[in-house]
């Protein structure tokens, strides 16, 4: 009983105040075909948001019927909101593992381990193989805040690869892109 | 409206962005649909189909026609069934959608509302569209005039999204008449009943987006308009609607209050209004309702005002009512609360009841058919459940769309190829001159474009798959409305009225002539009372500011 008290008691101080308010912040450098950009990627237990690249603001949110979409639109001034049914009604409600972690789950269960060791200040696990693409894959995957460290996908001329740069724990009020003062639009609404 | 991704083109991270107009094929394979035949497989023709059996039904159909007799006298309750975006093509596919899903061929079977005695067509333009948007059609609809698009309950005279130009341009609305003569009223939709159809029952903007106060405009600020959602809550006349349910929650929210479905969301209105209190605050006996066991637990015995608002904005698909988290009632479940609830609260006077199927539009706008197809099965169960609980002497029930989509049935399918299906012809699968398999429903704009680079080989494909978005012509982000007319069907006292092509605006005047309170009223405004003078006190249109002032004395209300 005491064992299993400390061993609980370390779990949460590895996992600290995270799951009391606080959020990842991992910046990526990603590299693709047409070249590299730096992507900021913010996860707390239900949200993913992905800034950077020259992309707007997305934001993939769990909720108690499907995963709904916030994106921002600068151009309105405005955060466009896909409900789960509307992702679903165009067939692109995604895995909830692929959105709030980059690699999905599956593809670590079905890649042999070449090792452990440490990124960031956290335990990795090495993962390499093909995926079932029969891509390449290299995956250094960060148990505890379950995100990449790396994580590179094909050869050279049509791969991609994420390289984390830097990774912190924000409160997630600071970390996440603040939507409140926008005002929503529902994508359902854009053929009047 | 979105943004497309350019820099970034790669699988990984576009998995990760925005869903694609340009989609591809074989992803769209999530959930299935059971009760459909294998592909290609024809479900036979009912057995008891034979040279005599056609001769002798057609016989007995064209008997009935010719002995259609108009149903005597004026029409206590009215109910107006509109299906936002809902075309003669969408009613013959969820015609046959819903027979397969019973087992037969299909093209044999009816939906409730094709039953009704009496169709015309419905010219559905706008003032200044060929093709419209909800806004001028439902007012034309509940109004009796035409109008210029995005315009809701105001004249051709107000401009599109100018507040100063709506000033003295607002037209009474049939619910609002029937409102103030004393009729019990409500509104029923799955969209947000903020939004366009449903608005046009009760609200008067020059935009209809201008939903909550927080989507008003500096301009509409500074002068003086309202906000739809404030407009149903502060609505003046009579003792206010009886039954307003639906989706819209977070534009009768405040945004410091969270949403009590979505953990994380709040309200959206600046002003600091709590609606649903007010809703309650302000009518005796109210109830403000927002998800199904408290739905299921009112009384419509002893509830006389009832707000039900299922979702932030609008209500699921039929298709997915069943995974939502606090739960939604059907689209006939709310008809038939509703009309138990106007029942109990008209007395004599009668009711006013419009019921919308609002998310048939909106699957097509994503160029998903099955959702849209299914939307309009569950808007037929609604007319369905109205016709059993009223009777066909007194209550004139209408059913129509207020515009159609570009929504295809295609090709030479078999008697009996399923709906969803590839195209079968004499057992054999159909192929383009491309060699490639297509389907029978499709869409000549829409998200379901597959190009540049040619159709995708659908061989391979099951396309009866919930998530499947049949094939377009043309890339667009959304599919769009189509300027065809569209069916008017209609049963109960006055229906006879619908005959030939009609403009829009006629089903209005049908309502307003049918009713037994609404007819004398109008015609003594306005003339044309039988064995009256033809002159009327006014020039029509009735202004919404008027109604007040020529509305009879208020002995005759509840």
């Amino acid at each position: 009983m005491v064992r299993r008290a400390h061993a609980l008691c370390a779990v949460l101080l590895v996992a600290g105040p995270a799951w009391a308010g606080d959020a990842w912040v991992a910046h990526y450098r990603y590299q693709g075909a047409h070249g590299h950009c730096e992507l900021t990627v913010v996860r707390d237990d239900t949200r993913a948001e992905y800034r950077g690249c020259g992309q707007p603001m997305r934001r993939w949110q769990q909720l108690g019927d499907g995963i709904e979409l916030l994106e921002l639109d600068p151009r309105q001034d405005a955060v466009v909101r896909h409900s789960p049914g509307d992702l679903r009604a165009i067939g692109r409600e995604p895995e909830w593992d692929r959105v709030a972690g980059i690699a999905p789950a599956r593809l670590r269960a079905i890649l042999p381990s070449s090792g452990t060791g440490q990124a960031h200040g956290w335990a990795s696990t090495q993962y390499r193989g093909q995926d079932a693409d029969g891509r390449t894959v290299d995956l250094e995957w960060l148990e505890q805040p379950a995100l990449p460290a790396r994580y590179r996908i094909g050869g050279s001329a049509d791969g991609e690869s994420f390289e984390l740069e830097r990774l912190q724990r924000l409160p997630a009020a600071e970390a996440f892109t603040a939507l409140q003062d926008l005002r929503e639009i529902d994508i359902a609404d854009a053929g009047d | 409206m979105r943004t497309t991704l350019s820099l970034l083109s790669c699988a990984l991270i576009a998995t990760l962005s925005l869903p694609h107009a340009q989609a591809t094929g074989p992803e769209h394979t999530r959930g299935r649909s059971a009760a459909h035949a294998p592909p290609g497989k024809k479900i036979a023709p009912p057995r008891q189909e034979s040279a005599q059996q056609w001769f002798r039904d057609g016989a007995r159909a064209a008997r009935e026609g010719a002995n259609q007799q108009p149903q005597p006298g004026k029409a206590r309750n009215v109910i107006l069934f509109v299906g936002d975006g809902m075309g003669i093509s969408t009613i013959a596919a969820a015609r046959i959608l819903q027979g397969q899903l019973k087992g037969a061929s299909g093209e044999e079977n009816s939906l409730s509302f094709e039953r009704f005695p009496y169709v015309s067509l419905s010219k559905t333009y706008s003032t200044d569209g060929q093709t419209p948007d909800s806004a001028p059609t439902m007012t034309a609809m509940v109004s009796g005039i035409k109008t210029r698009q995005g315009i809701i309950g105001l004249t051709q005279d107000a401009t599109y999204n100018n507040c100063a130009s709506a000033r003295g341009k607002g037209v009474a609305t049939y619910l609002e008449v029937a409102e103030t003569l004393g009729m019990a009223t409500g509104i029923v939709s799955t969209a947000r009943i903020t939004h366009a159809t449903p608005a046009a029952t009760y609200a008067h903007t020059p935009n209809r987006d201008w939903e909550s106060d927080a989507e008003l405009s500096a301009e509409a600020l500074a002068n003086g308009c309202k906000d739809i959602a404030s407009q149903l809550i502060d609505f003046p006349y009579g003792n206010g609607l009886e039954v307003a349910l639906g989706g819209g929650r977070s534009y009768f929210l405040p945004s410091t209050v969270n949403d009590p479905e979505d953990a994380g969301a709040n309200g959206r209105r600046r002003d600091g209004r709590n609606l649903p209190q007010e809703w309650v605050g302000k009518r005796p006996a109210a109830a403000y309702v927002w998800n199904k066991r408290q739905f299921d637990a009112i009384n419509p015995a002893t509830t006389r005002h009832l707000l039900g608002l299922f979702e932030r904005s609008h209500m699921e698909y039929e298709q997915d009512r069943g995974n939502d988290t606090g739960k939604e009632p059907s689209l006939s479940e709310m008809t038939a609360k509703a009309i138990d609830i106007l029942k109990a609260q008209s007395g004599r006077q009668g009711y006013f009841l419009m019921v919308e199927g609002g998310r048939v539009d909106h699957a097509h706008h994503a160029g998903n058919a099955q959702r849209a197809l299914t939307d309009a099965i569950a808007l037929s169960d609604a007319v369905r459940t109205a016709t059993q609980k009223t009777s066909e002497s007194d209550t004139l029930i209408i059913v129509t769309a207020d515009h159609s989509h570009v929504f295809n049935i295609a090709g030479y399918p078999d008697r009996g190829n399923d709906i969803l299906g590839k195209v079968y012809t004499d057992g054999a699968l159909a192929l383009a001159a491309d060699g490639k398999p297509y389907t029978t429903l499709g869409y000549l704009n829409g998200p379901g474009y597959r190009g540049p680079n040619g159709r995708p080989d659908l061989t391979g494909v099951d396309t009866t798959q919930v998530n499947f978005l049949q094939e377009a012509a043309i890339p667009l982000e959304s599919e769009t409305h189509a300027a065809e007319d569209v069916a008017i069907y209609a049963r109960g006292p006055g229906a006879h009225a619908f005959q030939g092509t009609v403009e829009q605006n006629v089903v209005f005047h049908v309502m307003a002539q049918s009713q037994r309170l609404t007819s004398p009223f109008y015609c003594s405004l306005f003339g044309g009372c039988p064995g009256k003078p033809e002159k009327g006190r006014l020039a029509p249109p009735l202004q919404d500011t008027d109604l007040r002032a020529v509305a009879p004395p208020p002995g005759g209300a509840r």
